[in-house]
């Protein structure tokens, strides 16, 4: 199980936003830098966290990015739901038939995981994080 | 971010057998009857679980596969390291040096998948085969 780089540069950009986001818009060059990410892969999360209506961009020379809501309205499993799809740890299988045993491991063990992992991210905001990441200033 | 079908399979199996290993030995074909999960695949799983101690097998013509210990000693968090490797969401977690971003030292998001990971394994590891044996319902069996 893994997480993708998709999730995971896309959130240190969202927490670079918030830490950022003081009433301008914060250019997508600005955050690729100090992140030491690529420009282009942000490009991508970014137009999805925009749909999303996680981010609201501007265009034009004064333009760039500010979050939708306060970083302590967003949580982590918004931002991650955005940028990884079904957050679940096994996906559904669709139309295919579960055998009882694939039915009973999923009530007794998926499940469980999900929601434990649902706490985590839930329980985590844009601002627990930025604070985070000033503790961690050098 | 998701387990593999590997990963799945390994404990469905798993539980199958701890359901119906009491009588004996299970075959691969009969175990492959019960989870809809083709005998191929089985085999590959069988081989990991059993390298990792898990699984036992008799040879002859009742022969077939018995859990390595009672069902009340096997974990699926063991199951799921014997066929996926490591459960961390992200390298790092175990292993800092494993990151090669040069923010490393002030990632603010390391925390998240070290929670995230504590939360996957409390579950694995608190759910045992003869629990999920023993909570199967019993008009499924067979």
């Amino acid at each position: 199980m893994k997480l993708s780089t998709r999730g995971r540069y896309g959130l240190r950009a969202m927490i670079d936003l918030a830490i950022h986001d003081q009433g301008d818009y914060v250019t997508l060059g600005s955050i690729a830098q100090r992140q030491k990410i690529s420009l282009n892969y942000l490009e991508h999360s970014f137009a999805a966290l925009k749909n999303a209506g996680l981010i609201r961009g501007m265009s034009g020379s004064q333009g760039g990015y500010r979050l939708a809501a306060p970083p302590s309205a967003i949580t982590i499993r918004q931002v991650l739901e955005v940028l990884e799809g079904d957050l679940s740890i096994v996906g559904s299988d669709g139309s295919q038939e579960e055998s009882p045993y694939a039915r009973h491991v999923r009530n007794m063990v998926w499940d469980k995981m999900d929601k434990k992992i649902d706490e985590v991210l839930s329980g985590l905001t844009l601002a627990d994080m930025a604070a985070e990441f000033s503790r961690l200033q050098p | 971010m998701k387990l593999s079908t590997k990963g799945k399979y390994a404990v469905e199996a798993m539980c199958c057998l701890a359901v119906n290993c009491e009588e004996g030995p299970k075959k691969v074909r009969e175990l492959s009857d019960k989870t809809g999960i083709t005998e191929g695949y089985l085999e590959q799983l069988f081989f990991r679980l059993r390298k990792a101690g898990l699984l036992t097998t008799v040879r002859g013509q009742k022969g077939g596969y018995l859990l390595a210990r009672s069902a009340g000693e096997i974990t699926v968090g063991e199951i799921l390291r014997a066929v996926e490797g490591e459960l961390v969401p992200v390298v790092c977690i175990r292993d800092p040096s494993l990151c090669q971003s040069a923010m490393a030292p002030q990632c603010a998001t390391r925390p998240v998948w070290t929670k995230l990971a504590a939360a996957i394994d409390a579950v694995a590891d608190g759910v045992t085969l003869s629990s999920l044996a023993q909570s199967f319902p019993k008009e499924e069996v067979g």
